[in-house]
């Protein structure tokens, strides 16, 4: 959870609550959003992920902790009101949604002096699809042959959604950063 | 027209600036990396591709390769089916069944596809999903 801390004025404190709601709101807005639209290619797996900007944003204005806090309540929530919570869907992407926050927050703790915001959500893209991958393989492995041969393609459309939600993540931030409101949170970090 | 170009320019331009060095360097290997096992999985996929299964009034009486070329016949109720595969694909050539439907139907070669000579109870199926059942998110 967001720390509660007495060094922190009041003020801060509600501030940064106030923008993980809005961001949490914003993220599950595009998540149940893009399940309304038909995919893009008729290949199950092959969707952009843009409430994975949110994470990222989230982890840069407030810490990643708060950033895997909320993809794992946008999963949950976002699953409730587009209606595909408790199936086997909703599993895949809450467990691919929470890998792959992981691996954003320690890609962009870590690895994010010579990778940018596009490389961390290229990785965040693909251990999101690598994460889905295993679940169904533990769990339909009998039922489907020949699953293996399916993770290239899903590693692909990976590197694809990745760039572009990186590419829409880096604009935006760009964008934003002309306020100053939220270029006092961006220092923290 | 040079004005879209120009547009279209000056977007890819944008978006270039985007990535760092160490964007550019993990798109170019994950590219190579994926690219470089798609002949890996293709190669040992197809050698033991796809059966077909015969069966004989519902009971398995022969799991045919379709890579192997062969031409057998089945002794039914009724007589003879002759069966052949050629090219990865299954027909029947002929059978003693009054409409000749397995017959006309040709060649099959899908997963989910059958051939059923109903009056001489000889079936050949080709095991498998004809194609995507459900899509998960």
């Amino acid at each position: 959870m967001i720390p509660y801390t007495r060094s922190e004025l009041p003020e801060v404190w509600l501030l940064k609550r106030i923008l993980f709601a809005a961001l949490l709101a914003l993220g599950i807005v595009l998540y149940v959003l893009e399940g309304l639209f038909p995919p893009l290619l008729p290949l199950p797996g092959a969707k952009l992920g843009l409430s994975n900007i949110l994470v990222l944003f989230t982890m840069l204005f407030l810490g990643y902790k708060e950033g895997i806090l909320l993809a794992l309540a946008r999963s949950i929530l976002g699953s409730f009101i587009a209606g595909t919570a408790l199936a086997p869907g909703a599993l895949l992407s809450l467990s691919g949604g929470l890998a792959s926050a992981i691996v954003v927050a320690l890609s962009l703790r870590f690895l994010s002096p010579p990778l940018g915001l596009v490389g961390v959500s290229i990785l965040g893209a693909i251990t999101h699809n690598v994460a889905q991958f295993t679940v169904v393989y533990f769990l339909f492995s009998q039922q489907i042959s020949g699953l293996f041969y399916y993770l290239p393609v899903l590693l692909f459309f990976a590197l694809g959604s990745g760039l572009v939600t990186g590419l829409i993540a880096v604009y935006l931030l760009e964008r934003l950063g002309r306020e100053r409101f939220v270029a006092s949170f961006r220092s923290r970090a | 027209m040079s004005k879209k170009l120009n547009a279209l320019r000056a977007f890819w331009q944008t978006m270039e600036s985007y990535l760092t060095w160490g964007d550019r360097l993990l798109i170019f290997s994950l590219l190579l990396s994926i690219v470089g096992t798609i002949p890996l999985l293709g190669g040992s996929a197809e050698p033991n591709g796809r059966w077909a299964i015969v069966r004989l009034e519902g009971n398995v009486i022969e799991q045919i390769a379709l890579h192997k070329d062969r031409q057998f016949v089945v002794h039914g109720p009724l007589g003879e089916t002759a069966i052949e595969v050629r090219q990865g694909r299954v027909r029947v050539e002929r059978s003693p069944g009054p409409q000749q439907i397995c017959v006309r139907q040709g060649w099959i070669y899908k997963p989910g596809e059958a051939l059923i000579c109903l009056p001489n109870r000889v079936t050949i199926e080709i095991p498998g999903n004809s194609g995507v059942d459900s899509i998960t998110r």
